[in-house]
């Protein structure tokens, strides 16, 4: 994708798309708010009637409303798997406590005097509920609504995360591709979105008292079909169902280069690097894109496709330092080079293992591995300045971090700040240009495809020579940012595409042309 | 009509009304007054089984209104609460139709009916039946109120420190109306209150009540002239001379009432009024005269405040 192109361009150009993830973003957004005001209505109708289960029902909303979203998403994936149910029963969650909250405060909150004249002038239950205590909580209870329609639309952008669609497949992918278009492109739709929404259900909750008879009759119906087009048939395809990052999903190395070289088509979800690799393993997907060096290549038992066609450019790590910190500290540059040529692809995949599924700390891996290589040493002690240490958010990163934390303490007098987990490619390298960090791990293919953005015909030029392509990104960060690319740690975690051994095997799948020409038959 | 029987409630451990017993006749105003915390509230709730009582029986028209189905015993019993209880999202018409709907009546009977309420209660049909609750005066609400609660003509009714929350001046305009609307005469009233004035000119008897006990029932003339004990005496000390005004209407002096030399013809006032009403429309009406025309049998006499003052005294002396 050339940087120079204009955000309407990009809009244009990806209408298509953008308006099939703003339909399932609104889809998403309003299924969950059906169910939510389905069950939250009558729910907090309850427990304003039976004052002592008001508590415990809000009690388990609230803590409900306080697991954090990506969080409860997690959660979601062993017991409902990926896509748009456990979305939708996320956000369903999330929804729930605002109406029940609302629903229970603007019942209980009707003046005892109005409920006692509609009792002592003979309405039944039933009647004073619906005659008298409804519509006079009205107000309340759609301000709960508004509020869990807001709510919504923005938890619905972490949908992406696990293959629910919706405008984080833009956000994210934008964040991780650098791609400032890309990102705006999802969120200003989604940013719109919650205005217009909220905008609409303030105008019906400030109706006059006379037309809320119409509008309440409404809007299960609007919600209704703004639910529908969630059932918008989507691209499908194979079978085989693939779940790609949204980062992968964007990039020309990545699921654009797989069409363009493989011819490959196939169904694909947007999902978490976080999850995808459990997702794989519980049969929720059949392929992802992965990094050749992940840990859970072995605890999950995949297996990487071979590159055939070499769409996957090299990606050999190197922390990359701003020159100003090594001007200052000259003692630093030789320490982070300790680590250069000493952690080979399987060396670190099994660091990774141990991080992933042997669930040791990436401070416990890193001192081992440096005590092994009698690298380790005692702290000497700060004082004399401070590094701050960026991470990307997976487990390779925070291992290396540690590693570099410690051998910065044992052999400098250089204080660490770590700020490790910085989201994707585009955080971590805002934060290292704008002087937030001073160094973190980089990836040569990044740096050439995310950052640099060189003509396709100088990719290709490069191709899979990791040498040259270190030289190109080398001299490219030395010469646009005054960043310096430190001697490679020597494992190459490239992109790889990866299926489930006993698949694999059953499908005779080994290469990505085997891939494609299995998903073809089909 | 209404047959109190040993009626006790018990809130956890506390008595608030405490075995008490009284009834009410046909057609009869009977107030309920007492401080607050006397159970003169909880007595009346416990009338259309608001609250249930612990103890005791109370019967209307010979039916214990427990073995009743609630419900259908709230719609026969007219109910007004102090004037915030109307239903803010239903206009003036719909919340006078309220019972009438719950009957199920049919739509022309119901226009009809809160057309004829409103008109009776001095507002004008066309400009307030669309109107909602918060768009009226305190006054205005409380009038709508008390329509609602007259709507299905219920032979009982049942108020609740009804003219509570208004300004004094609009309170005694709103019970004027009151006492003179027709449908209030022939109705069978329990009406809750604190203001003793208010019970004075409203009840045909009046029942004082302190820690859920009665103190003493009768008329306001026997509770001031001949106190049951000393709360009973000590309870009306403060307002003595204005009850006791209150107490004897103008005819009851008549011969007594010195007829004023050089006045201008001023309000009218029927001999069925109390002096304190007399001395009210005097003091109420300073731009129109000091004197006030009394009619008895055709007979007008025209009086000034010191002539009714005069007369009282006169009154006084003579039963002493």
């Amino acid at each position: 994708m050339p940087a120079s192109q204009g955000f309407l361009e990009f809009v244009v150009q990806q209408s298509d798309k953008l308006l099939e993830q703003t339909l399932t973003h609104i889809g998403l957004t309003f299924v969950s708010l059906f169910f939510s005001i389905l069950i939250g209505v009558p729910l907090g109708i309850f427990i304003a009637e039976k004052r002592k289960f008001s508590n415990i029902v809000l009690g388990v909303a609230n803590v409900l409303q306080t697991i954090p979203s990506i969080a409860l998403l997690g959660f979601m994936i062993p017991l409902l798997g990926i896509g748009p149910v456990p979305a939708i029963t996320a956000l369903f969650l999330y929804a729930l406590l605002p109406v029940i909250r609302n629903t229970f405060t603007g019942i209980t909150g009707v003046d005892a005097a109005i409920k006692e004249a509609a009792t002592g002038m003979g309405m039944s239950y039933w009647q004073r509920l619906v005659k008298v205590e409804i519509p006079l909580a009205m107000p309340v209870i759609l301000a709960g609504i508004r509020t869990a329609t807001v709510i919504n639309v923005g938890v619905a952008t972490l949908a992406a995360y696990i293959g629910a669609g919706g405008l984080g497949e833009f956000i994210f992918g934008g964040i991780a591709l650098n791609n400032t278009n890309m990102l705006l492109a999802g969120a200003i739709p989604a940013a719109l979105l919650a205005i217009f929404f909220d905008l609409i259900l303030s105008r019906l909750q400030h109706l006059n008292v006379r037309k809320w008879k119409t509008g309440i009759a409404a809007l299960p119906v609007v919600v209704l079909v703004l639910s529908s087009f969630y059932l918008i048939p989507r691209e499908t395809g194979s079978k085989l169902l693939a779940g790609f990052t949204p980062e992968f999903m964007g990039r020309t190395d990545g699921y654009l280069g797989l069409k363009a070289k493989y011819g490959l088509k196939m169904r694909t979800v947007v999902i978490s690097d976080a999850i995808m690799y459990k997702a794989l393993y519980e049969k929720k997907i059949d392929v992802v894109s992965g990094y050749s060096t992940d840990g859970r290549l072995k605890a999950y038992d995949l297996v990487t496709l071979m590159d055939d066609k070499g769409i996957f450019p090299p990606y050999y790590a190197a922390p990359v330092v701003r020159v100003g910190v090594l001007e200052k500290y000259p003692e630093l540059e030789p320490v982070l080079n300790m680590l250069a040529g000493l952690i080979n692809d399987s060396i670190m995949t099994d660091l990774n293992y141990r991080a992933d599924y042997l669930k040791q700390t990436p401070e416990k891996i890193a001192e081992d591995f440096l005590v092994a290589h009698h690298l380790w040493h005692q702290p000497l002690g700060g004082g004399q300045g401070s590094v701050r240490i960026g991470t990307k958010i997976f487990t390779e990163q925070y291992i290396l971090g540690q590693m570099y934390s410690m051998l910065i303490k044992g052999y400098t007098h250089l204080d660490v700040v770590n700020k490790a987990g910085l989201g994707g490619t585009k955080i971590c390298f805002e934060a290292l240009q704008n002087d937030q960090v001073d160094m973190y791990p980089e990836y040569t293919g990044t740096g050439l495809l995310v950052v640099l953005q060189p003509a396709p015909e100088m990719v290709k030029q490069l191709g899979a020579d990791k040498d040259k392509v270190y030289e190109f990104v080398a001299d490219g960060f030395k010469k646009n940012y005054n960043l310096k690319w430190l001697k490679p740690i020597g494992f190459n975690n490239a992109y790889a595409l990866m299926m489930r051994r006993q698949q694999s095997d059953i499908l005779h799948v080994r290469t990505i042309t085997d891939l494609t020409n299995r998903v073809a038959e089909k | 009509m209404l047959v109190v029987e040993r009626v006790t409630k018990k809130f956890d451990h506390t008595v608030a009304v405490d075995g008490i017993s009284f009834s009410v006749a046909e057609g009869e105003n009977l107030v309920l007054l007492g401080t607050s915390g006397c159970g003169k509230t909880t007595t009346l709730r416990m009338l259309n089984q608001l609250i249930p009582p612990t103890s005791g029986s109370i019967k209307i028209n010979g039916k214990n209104v427990g073995q009743e189905d609630v419900v259908q015993l709230r719609r026969s019993i007219g109910y007004v609460l102090q004037n915030n209880s109307l239903f803010p999202h239903y206009t003036v018409a719909e919340n006078i139709a309220t019972i009438p709907r719950l009957l199920s009546w049919d739509k022309n009977r119901i226009d009809k009916r809160v057309n004829e309420l409103l008109k009776k209660l001095h507002l004008d049909p066309a400009t307030y039946l669309n109107k909602y609750p918060a768009q009226l005066s305190g006054g205005q609400q409380q009038r709508v109120n008390i329509a609602r609660a007259l709507a299905a003509d219920p032979p009982l009714l049942l108020m609740d420190e009804p003219f509570g929350s208004l300004d004094t001046v609009t309170r005694t305009n709103i019970r004027k109306e009151f006492k003179e609307l027709d449908e209030f005469k022939k109705k069978t009233i329990v009406m809750v209150t604190h203001d003793v004035q208010e019970a004075f000119e409203l009840g045909d008897r009046v029942c004082l009540m302190d820690k859920g006990k009665i103190m003493q029932i009768g008329t306001p003339g026997e509770l001031l002239n001949n106190p049951a004990n000393d709360f009973v005496a000590h309870f009306f000390e403060e307002q003595r001379l204005q009850l006791k005004l209150q107490t004897i209407k103008l005819k009851e002096l008549w011969e007594l009432l010195p007829v004023h030399d050089n006045s201008t013809p001023a309000m009218n006032i029927s001999a069925d009024a109390t002096l304190w009403m007399a001395l009210q429309q005097l003091d109420m009406a300073k731009g129109t005269g000091v004197a006030v025309d009394i009619e008895k049998d055709g007979n007008t006499k025209n009086v000034s405040w010191e002539g009714i003052m005069m007369a009282y005294n006169a009154y006084k002396n003579r039963r002493n």
